[in-house]
């Protein structure tokens, strides 16, 4: 973007009769990141002063056409004492200022940079124009444009007035005709050129062809709440695909911990043997879930192994299956589960070990538990992940246990009204779960968006309520988001006795040969998942594909076979390696897409910045705890940016220097 | 921004060779790119007996360093192909044009049309428009652009054609100077309209064109 400061009179004639201003400078799209909007600044406050008026208030903005940005910067500031805002930025910023604000705003630059260029970055970088005529010729013209390049816009060859191969309207620029003449004579295809005579019509596009592709865009953007993509959903391979039972292996590497809380520790020795169900690991502390054995077998080591997620080994009981899936005797149903108290409930759920199999494992007892009155209880069926259906095909399948396990869970909070969320993507698990609309339950359809099933979005989504930042959660706001394979394990642990020792996943991406939603047993290592599924071995998998514990937005990409699955693993995706993989050196270009996107509403490219600089009051400033690593930034950063880790990074760059 | 539509079938008919390999730009993905249209296109060219080396989905074309890595990546099909048909705004287009080169000096074609909505690349769309003119009057319009959003450009006051608040040229356009003046007024700035703005210098939005 470039904007040049506007000449001292005109600035004399436009502020006549105002006493004091604020200037609002835009730190600009496109632009080298250490070069800010500090030069035009500079001249637009000198020229203000020069014509002695009072600048109170000076501020800085990101990207100043944002408008959910923009209007929180408007709402932080004290403009009581201006009669009007003096832009630094581009026409687009300076209207939208003037959109969102009563006082008169004023542009205190120019715009510069040519009408309808269009190059995606600075022109400089990549040379080439469009003018988005929408009535593309560069079929007729070798790949080069006249209707950018050519001073007449000419279609149909050369005016006659060249010079030594330069243009007679601007003698600095090529004959843009000669140009693609020679380009179609080295292609031996000059007769391209010729043929039917034509003539450019101006009454495309027309008004009414942009204003609706406009307002879908910007519909696009807000749907739902702000920010997010619309990634490609990859769901067809497997959402056809009923549940289906893999194999057990013979040996099951349990971690120990698979919650978010305090630690547990092992209650059995190597040499002890286990019934499926048996309690093999707990702590005392409330925030922790309880970990059982998925098979019956013999405990034969209790030792570190690799992680999916956290990058150190970590405490893992080890079984050796013995093939019969001997329950355990604690696999009783509870009382009749409509005798059961809210308390009770929430001991079983406590005992048997269930988390939250969205993915974050948070101990269920401790979210279901209702230390806040509880307004509405949502089941999280959105499944917005690309890739998986897990979610989906429970809901098709187990639809009266994930509503039974529904109505325990209202009853454990205490909560009346109940809301299953699902995306408009599923619409035969819509169809099934309507049937079970009644008194205080229903189905709301949503369209389809990611992250729209992060429970952030989600609560607004419904409610229109905001769960507070920085650490809030949805009870908050009287809100407790349940997902729906949870809420089936709630069930399968109230009236089977079931504890949490397996899940749905699904399997798919490349070289699987049967993708599919398979249920299988919490332990099953990544190398077993990979050679039961895969015709391609595990090893060269791992290097000549991207092997994610996940989906492919939030899954984590594993580099070691000998890793679990865990609880809250909900699926396996194996995409290619990327194409294209920023160097360490690539610098963020300011093209805004990433602050469009982000669905937490942050600022991401400015985070990359501080985390490249190692600056922890930027860090902090920009509120980097806040990211919840969605990775739509990174999906859609120009630059190809690895975000998300850099984020992961300055979480903790920061979390050292407060521990300092 | 730009966005892309895929042209009708019949606008490519005689101009493609026999043999062709297809990129698809997924760039500037919060804004649509018709995949399912674009794949429509290319199996209709199959029917018509086209033979296709490859299909490859790719995003921010318009990159040159990514464009020239991919076409490398690209080569074993390019290379078995007559000719690129590329799904991509014009910008996209003309890169992949110029940068072919350092794989196969092979005609590039493009397979769709590109229109432009107001905003610029990578931020969010709006209906606010700066068509970087070089000579923003905003401070005297109230912060409302006459230059991008009047169908007519003007720039001292309406034509007197708007009906109904509406722009003679579609009924769904607000008449801008319309909307100029009720803020202006909201703002006891009236005064302002009398200010006569100079006649539109276009030398100034055209420097800096070279190919």
């Amino acid at each position: 973007m470039e904007i040049a400061v506007k000449d001292r009179d005109e600035f004399q004639e436009l502020l006549e009769g105002v006493k004091s201003v604020a200037i609002f400078a835009c730190k600009l799209c496109f632009k080298e990141f250490d070069r800010d909007a500090s030069d035009e600044l500079e001249g637009v406050k000198g020229a203000i002063e020069a014509a002695g008026i009072k600048i109170p208030v000076i501020k800085e903005i990101d990207f100043l056409c944002n408008r959910s940005s923009t209007e929180k910067v408007l709402g932080t500031v004290d403009l009581g004492k201006v009669d009007a805002i003096v832009t630094s930025s581009c026409g687009v910023g300076t209207q939208l200022l003037a959109a969102v604000t009563d006082l008169p705003v004023i542009a205190g630059v120019d715009t510069v940079g040519g009408s309808l260029f269009e190059g995606f970055v600075p022109e400089g970088e990549t040379g080439k124009l469009c003018r988005a005529c929408g009535q593309c010729v560069l079929n007729y013209t070798g790949g080069i444009c006249p209707v950018a390049y050519c001073a007449k816009s000419l279609l149909n060859g050369p005016c006659g007035g060249a010079m030594d191969g330069k243009c007679e309207v601007d003698s600095e620029r090529d004959c843009i005709w000669l140009k693609i003449y020679e380009r179609l004579k080295r292609q031996g295809r000059t007769e391209v050129m010729l043929g039917e005579v034509r003539v450019r019509d101006y009454n495309r596009p027309t008004f009414d062809e942009i204003k609706g592709l406009t307002t879908e865009a910007v519909e696009r953007r807000e749907l739902n709440f702000y920010g997010g993509v619309f990634p490609l959903e990859m769901k067809e391979e497997t959402e056809h695909k009923a549940i289906e039972a893999l194999p057990v292996p013979d040996t099951l590497v349990v971690p120990v911990n698979q919650h978010i809380g305090a630690p547990n520790t092992a209650v059995v020795k190597v040499g002890d043997e286990v019934k499926m169900g048996d309690l093999i690991a707990k702590a005392d502390a409330f925030v922790s879930a309880p970990v059982h054995s998925p098979v019956s077998g013999k405990v034969v080591a209790i030792e570190k192994r690799p992680h999916p997620v956290i990058p150190a080994d970590v405490e893992a009981v080890i079984i050796e299956n013995d093939g019969k899936d001997t329950l355990s005797d604690s696999v009783v149903p509870a009382k009749s589960a409509s005798d059961l108290t809210g308390d009770e409930i929430i001991e079983i759920v406590r005992d048997k070990g269930l988390v939250g199999m969205g993915g974050a494992m948070f101990p269920t007892h401790v979210k279901i538990k209702p230390t806040k009155p509880v307004d509405l209880l949502i089941l999280n069926g959105c499944e917005c992940e690309p890739f998986l259906t897990a979610d989906h095909r429970m809901m098709l399948e187990k639809t009266e246990g994930i509503v039974e396990g529904m109505k325990l869970i209202a009853k454990a909070s205490n909560v009346k009204e109940c809301i299953i969320a699902v995306e408009d993507n599923k619409p035969d698990a819509i169809e099934a779960l309507k049937k079970f609309e009644g008194d205080n339950i229903r189905v709301e359809v949503l369209k389809t968006k990611y992250p729209q099933g992060a429970e952030r979005m989600l609560v607004w989504r419904l409610t229109g309520k905001e769960v507070p930042k920085a650490g809030g959660l949805p009870l908050d706001v009287g809100v407790v988001v349940s997902n729906v394979g949870t809420a089936y394990a709630v069930y399968d642990a109230v009236v089977n006795g079931m504890p949490l020792i397996e899940r749905v996943m699904t399997i798919t991406g490349d070289e699987i040969k049967r993708p599919g939603n398979y249920s299988v047993r919490v332990g099953t290592l990544l190398s077993y998942l990979l050679g039961e599924m895969s015709d391609v071995s595990p090893k060269e998998l791992l290097s000549k594909k991207r092997v994610k514990m996940g989906g492919l937005m939030m899954g984590i990409v594993q580099y070691s076979l000998d890793v679990p699955v865990l609880k809250g693993t909900s699926g396996m995706t194996v995409i290619p390696l990327p194409d294209i993989v920023a160097e360490e050196t690539d610098s963020c270009i300011r093209c805004g897409r990433c602050v469009s996107a982000c669905p937490m509403e942050l600022t991401p490219h400015q985070l990359w910045y501080y985390v490249k600089e190692k600056d922890i009051g930027g860090l902090k400033e920009y509120a980097v705890y806040d990211c919840i690593e969605c990775g739509c930034c990174e999906y859609i950063c120009s630059a190809k940016l690895p975000l998300v880790g850099l984020f992961k990074e300055g979480k903790q760059m920061l979390r050292d220097a407060e521990k300092k | 921004m730009l966005v892309t539509q895929i042209k009708p079938a019949e606008e490519l008919d005689g101009l493609l060779p026999k043999s062709l390999f297809v990129i698809n730009c997924l760039g500037c993905k919060e804004v649509f790119f018709p995949l399912k249209e674009a794949m429509e296109s290319v199996e209709g060219l199959r029917k018509s007996g086209i033979k296709i080396t490859g299909e490859e989905m790719a995003d921010y074309l318009c990159r040159p360093d990514f464009t020239e890595k991919r076409l490398k990546l690209y080569s074993e099909g390019i290379k078995k192909a007559d000719g690129v048909l590329v799904y991509s705004c014009g910008v996209g287009v003309q890169t992949v044009a110029e940068k072919i080169t350092d794989v196969k000096d092979i005609p590039v074609f493009t397979g769709c049309d590109t229109v432009r909505l107001a905003g610029f690349a990578g931020l969010t769309p709006s209906e606010l428009d700066c068509i970087r003119c070089g000579e923003c009057i905003l401070g005297l319009t109230s912060g409302i652009c006459p230059v991008a959003n009047c169908a007519k450009g003007l720039v001292n006051g309406p034509c007197g054609g708007a009906m109904n608040g509406k722009c003679e040229i579609s009924s769904e356009k607000d008449c801008i100077w319309l909307l100029i003046y009720e803020r202006l007024k909201k703002q006891g700035r009236l005064k302002m309209l009398e200010k006569i703005k100079p006649f539109r210098d276009h030398i100034s939005s055209e420097r800096g064109v070279r190919f």
